[in-house]
């Protein structure tokens, strides 16, 4: 019942109900474009249209951060300007090149001298074309020395006599294993969605506690006073309400923005700092109510708790500040991993 | 049951209360009458334990658990509750299980009907009249009033004295504040004179109409003191 007088006001509850979809809502986005910047633009080039080249394709299949387009011609403009991470051009009669055990510059390979990721792509492309080198090496091995043989059963069948996988391939696999491990690191301690929520939070339980201004300025603690443990009583369901509401809140937001981001739900271990930065965050601004009962200068003690904060945090996180205890008394930087 | 010794009350380096000394009994009323500003809400903050006095001593002897009813010259509601809200979470606060003495007071005060209104959403005369009850719902020995009656129709302030009588018959302690001789008539049995922080005399309010000393009076006082022949 009393809880009713702590959100009588509409923009409370606007603040309750719309801002965590806003924040989900932003994050996923954010998280969405990102993901969409990440594509590295690819050209194969084949002027000569062999199906050689599609089958390569089809072989080659999705490779993650890639997107692979197949030109008549090499895009000379859109390379120099950096919008193509790199080319690679297939020489025209490449696959009876191949068939003729003769490797040599079968693929020109064109890069931006900003290009990053393209030895990724490389390395796969050499790994599924050396399976056709190495089948067209078995097979004429094969042949020549038995005269009776079929070049294209032993092409079909090349990769089974020379047994095992290219070493290429290996390698590529392991860094791709290191890419997606390190991505998911990045993303993993959630760090700058976890000191939004935290802001959200202060901004939260600030706004809940004007209450207690208000009941200060209309002589509501006078009455209050004189009856045994009553503002105790009052400000202790206070907490218990704030901290409940910050906590489910904060359980939701940074579920969901985890979730988006790696299909699993946020690790229980790093919660519960987040719960502990809400109790502590609860009990801070309670205090504030009770040594700054003016409006005015409670704002203003909640603002600059809250901007150094942030700016600490940031500080920390980019690296330009070392980490002190006294640093810690700033309530985010317990959010930092 | 509550005696006052000498006290003083500064505030900012000025002097809001002198020297002032008086005792409350069990069972009496006791109007403080006095100008605007002349320390009367000072005064009862003080004697209700709200402010501590600069000098001087205050001495209580109470028998209940939560002895003090308070009702302050602000309306202190809160907005967004209910009449029934307020009336059950003071009921709450204070332990009053009597709910035969909170019936009796809803049905004296005429509050049935506004039992599911917003507080904020009352008329002025109306919200006092919540502002009394919430004051004295758990049945307090002394009960504090500060000008509790402003902006009351005549037929609430009936009520409210109706009831407050009632509780003074009863036993029960009454000191007020108000600027209203109809109310001070109806209900007090002494009278605190009080001018700009300084106590000037104890009445007995059946010596109010011989009372001699008036020529002493300051303008102020003298002429409220006329107010109450007309
Ligand atoms: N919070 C305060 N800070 C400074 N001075 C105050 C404060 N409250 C009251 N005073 C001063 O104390 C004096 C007495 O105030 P008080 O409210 O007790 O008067 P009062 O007799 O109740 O007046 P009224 O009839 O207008 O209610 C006044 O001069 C007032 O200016
Ligand atoms: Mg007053």
């Amino acid at each position: 019942m009393i809880i009713r007088a702590f959100i009588k006001r509409r923009f409370t509850f606007i603040l309750l109900l719309v801002v965590p979809i806003l924040i989900i809502l932003s994050f996923y986005y954010l998280i969405k474009s990102t993901a969409d910047d990440l594509e590295v633009p690819i050209v194969f080039v084949d002027s000569a249209d062999q199906p050689f080249v599609h089958e390569l394709i089809e072989e080659l299949g999705a490779v993650e951060p890639f997107r692979i387009e197949l030109e008549k011609e090499v895009p000379w403009d859109q390379l120099m300007r950096g919008e193509i991470e790199a080319v690679f051009h297939f020489k025209e009669d490449i696959l009876n090149q191949i068939h003729d055990g003769d490797s040599n510059e079968l693929i020109t390979w064109y890069r931006h001298e900003q290009s990053l990721f393209d030895g990724l792509i490389k390395e796969k492309l050499a790994s599924t074309m050396v399976n056709y080198i190495v089948r067209a090496e078995a097979a004429n091995v094969i042949t020549y020395y038995d005269e009776f043989s079929d070049w294209e059963e032993a092409y079909m069948y090349g990769l089974r006599y020379l047994g095992p996988e290219p070493i290429f391939q290996m390698r590529f696999q392991s860094y791709e294993g290191s890419v997606a491990q390190d991505d998911s690191s990045i993303i993993a301690d959630l760090s700058f969605p976890r000191l939004i929520v935290w802001l959200y939070v202060i901004i939260l339980f600030s706004l809940l506690a004007q209450t207690f201004i208000t009941w200060h300025k209309e002589d509501i603690f006078k009455r209050l006073k004189l009856i045994p443990y009553s503002i105790f009583s009052l400000q202790l369901t206070w907490l218990i309400f704030v901290i409940s509401v910050g906590t489910i809140l904060a359980f939701i937001i940074l579920n969901a923005i985890h979730f988006n981001l790696n299909d699993s739900f946020y690790d229980p271990s790093l919660f519960i700092m987040d719960v502990l930065a809400i109790i502590v965050t609860a009990i801070l601004v309670l205090l504030g109510t009770k040594i700054f009962y003016r409006k005015q200068s409670f704002i203003a003690f909640v603002l600059t708790y809250t901007i150094s904060s942030i700016i600490i945090f940031l500080l920390i996180d980019i690296g330009l500040l070392n980490e002190k205890w006294w640093m810690y008394s700033f309530i985010p930087t317990w959010l930092l991993s | 049951m509550l005696s006052l010794e000498n006290i003083s009350f500064r505030k900012r380096n000025e002097l809001i209360l002198q020297q002032f000394s008086g005792t409350v009994e069990r069972g009496n009323s006791i109007t403080i009458f006095g100008p605007n500003g002349a320390g009367k809400s000072t005064l009862m903050q003080i004697m209700a334990g709200l402010l501590k006095p600069t000098k001087g001593k205050r001495k209580t002897s109470f028998v209940r658990k939560n002895p003090i009813g308070y009702v302050p010259q602000q309306l202190a509601l809160f907005d967004g509750l209910t009449v029934k809200d307020h009336l059950r979470f003071y009921q709450k606060l204070t332990k009053q299980r009597d709910e035969a003495f909170v019936q009796e007071m809803i049905d004296v005060l005429n509050l049935n009907e506004i039992m599911n209104k917003r507080v904020e959403k009352l008329s002025g005369g109306m919200k006092r009249k919540v502002n009394l009850a919430v004051g004295i719902i758990h049945q307090p020995e002394i009960i504090f009033l500060d000008e509790a009656f402003v902006g009351v129709d005549l037929a609430a302030k009936f009520d409210m004295l109706n009831w407050l009588k009632q509780l003074n018959e009863r036993g029960t302690t009454i000191v007020f504040i108000t600027h209203d001789w109809h109310v001070i008539h109806a209900l007090a049995k002494e009278m605190w004179l009080l001018d700009e922080g300084v106590f000037i005399d104890h009445i007995q309010m059946d010596e109010i109409d011989t009372f001699k000393n008036k020529n002493k009076l300051s303008i102020p006082l003298q002429k409220m003191f006329d107010a109450n022949r007309t």
